[in-house]
């Protein structure tokens, strides 16, 4: 939807101007207008036809698409059908998202430290509960993004849970959001749900980078999300006056841009590119003669994690995310006031925890 | 029997509520009329679109059962709708507390960054809207979807919202000013 004119503005909101309004009314009332009414209307609400009664129609709306008509006695059972199908679909993405027991791994190093958090200003919450915000894109391919989603995932596990993940495999073929990406084992939060008595969590994927196409922006951001991520983070492509904008609040920084209550991170703690790819020799024992790129399947990492077994070929990938998993769980719990117990007591937790500020 | 009334679109809303239990089609029309509004004015309340077409699904359906206790007391149909609409967004905070703006609008933020400089320029003007009625109150950010999203004039606002006309209108001006001001501190 194109901005309405002026004129049009002040034919339909005339009520709005009044003697209070300022100079920037016009355009003020025009960008509201345009924003407010420019998503277009889901197909799935084209047409009503309720014909369906009571309780049933009811179970119809918990469930997408929507399917407005199914008539007569085979709508009970067809409702109930429809609802342990949504249960099993439900216990599918629970399966995706279990990542294994949580480990006491702090670092491959062997130097636990929260190094890569800042302390920030803001407090980031949802009602009285800190809040975990991750802002990631796809298709770059980007072994800290895609390997970050991993941690995230196993640490918020442990503070409530998650629905509506998908998996994403390896390749140039997986969909996010209607477009067809490439990408690293990792997984697809842009429609997730997440449940949980301590925290709230929020997924924004900044940018998508198209199979064959460029970049599309795709979280849309506001408040101190939007804050913070023209503070601290950076995007491909800008136009140079909007770049300017954006530097004012400082130095550019990198994606992931991960906030837990009052720390912020623009890079992951542990988890690197290698993580899931590894170069491999072209002719096997060749030394430093190059190879070329190979990456994880997900299936692989996702055993190995649930197994908490090593994978050869990339052998930092189930430690790494580990023990960025119990970073994120260690900076959670100094949010939430250490509840629960049972995770925030864990002896790895309890010495991450002696290193926040 | 009755011949069906083929032009259901020349019907005003009033009518088409008497038709109704004669005529599904009727509240078809209804819902087409209206539903565009509805969803807008959810979009705000959920956290994803879908979320926000399924409110809109369930907002109807109520409608639709409800239909026979509507009587129009000087609040038209798509009045009594948001406010449908709005008792079912509050529910929802009650569920999970949310409010967001994420959805304000696909226009309001950019779609293509390689796009010409014309349109950047343009999301870069409504991004900084966007951050600006971040900044206000939950109140406040309801009255300009009630407005706006809702396409609903002040004096409906009021009866929705339990307060005056006059204090509505008051109170958007105010709301509009203080945006005036946000959105040229955001520029700068």
């Amino acid at each position: 939807m194109r901005a309405k004119t002026e004129e049009a503005v002040r034919q339909e909101y005339g009520d709005l101007f009044d003697e209070e309004a300022g100079p920037g009314r016009a355009r003020v009332i025009r960008a509201l207008d345009a924003g407010f009414r420019a998503t277009p209307l889901p197909s799935s609400l084209n047409g009503f036809r309720p014909e369906l009664p009571g309780t049933a129609a009811e179970c119809r709306i918990s469930l997408r698409p929507g399917r407005w008509t199914m008539a007569g006695p085979f709508a009970a059972v067809a409702a109930i059908v429809l609802i342990v199908a949504g249960s099993l679909a439900a216990g599918k993405s629970a399966s995706v998202v279990d990542l294994g027991k949580p480990t006491n791994d702090v670092s491959s190093t062997g130097f636990p430290s929260l190094d890569s958090f800042h302390r920030i200003g803001t407090n980031l919450h949802v009602g009285t509960k800190p809040e975990v915000l991750f802002l990631g894109e796809f298709g770059a391919v980007s072994g800290t993004v895609d390997g970050e989603r991993w941690a995230i995932i196993k640490a918020l596990q442990q503070f409530g849970s998650l629905s509506r993940v998908a998996a994403l495999q390896t390749g140039c073929d997986q969909r996010v959001a209607g477009y067809s990406l490439c990408t690293n084992p990792t997984f697809d939060l842009t429609r997730a749900r997440y449940r949980s008595k301590y925290i709230a969590f929020a997924d924004r994927e900044i940018a998508i980078l198209r199979t064959g196409g460029p970049w599309v922006k795709y979280a849309k951001l506001s408040g101190q999300a939007a804050v913070l991520y023209k503070r601290y983070a950076e995007i491909r492509n800008v136009p140079q006056r909007l770049k300017k904008i954006m530097e004012k609040g400082g130095p550019l920084a990198k994606l992931p841009m991960v906030v837990i209550g009052n720390y912020l991170a623009v890079q992951p703690h542990y988890i690197g590119q290698s993580d899931l790819q590894s170069s491999v020799p072209v002719t096997p024992n060749c030394g430093g003669c190059g190879g070329k790129s190979e990456t994880v399947s997900f299936s692989t990492l996702h055993d190995a994690l649930v197994h908490d077994r090593t994978i050869p070929e990339w052998p930092y990938a189930v430690i790494d995310i580990n023990s960025e998993a119990n970073v994120i769980t260690a900076l959670i719990c100094h949010a939430d006031g250490k509840k629960p117990t049972s995770v925030c007591t864990r002896p790895a937790i309890k010495q991450l925890l002696k290193l926040t500020k | 029997m009755q011949d069906p009334i083929h032009d259901l679109s020349a019907l005003g809303d009033a009518e088409l509520i008497a038709l109704t239990p004669r005529d599904s089609r009727a509240f078809d029309e209804l819902h087409r009329r209206h539903v565009q509004r509805v969803y807008h004015f959810l979009l705000i309340h959920t956290p994803t679109p879908e979320d926000a077409a399924d409110l809109t699904q369930h907002v109807f359906l109520r409608a639709w059962e409800s239909l026979r206790t509507y009587q129009d007391r000087g609040l038209p149909f798509r009045a009594w709708l948001i406010r449908v609409a709005r008792n079912a967004a509050i529910d929802m905070y009650r569920r999970n507390q949310l409010l967001t703006w994420d959805h304000l609008s696909e226009d309001m933020y950019p779609i293509d960054i390689g796009g010409p400089e014309a349109e950047s320029v343009r999301a870069e003007e409504l991004n900084q809207l966007r951050i600006a009625m971040g900044r206000l109150s939950r109140e406040k950010q309801e009255l300009l979807a009630l407005r706006f999203a809702a396409g609903l004039k002040a004096p409906e606002i009021a009866a929705i919202v339990g307060k005056s006309d006059y204090a509505v209108r008051k109170q958007l001006s105010r709301t509009l000013r203080e945006l005036e001001g946000l959105y040229g501190a955001s520029e700068d």
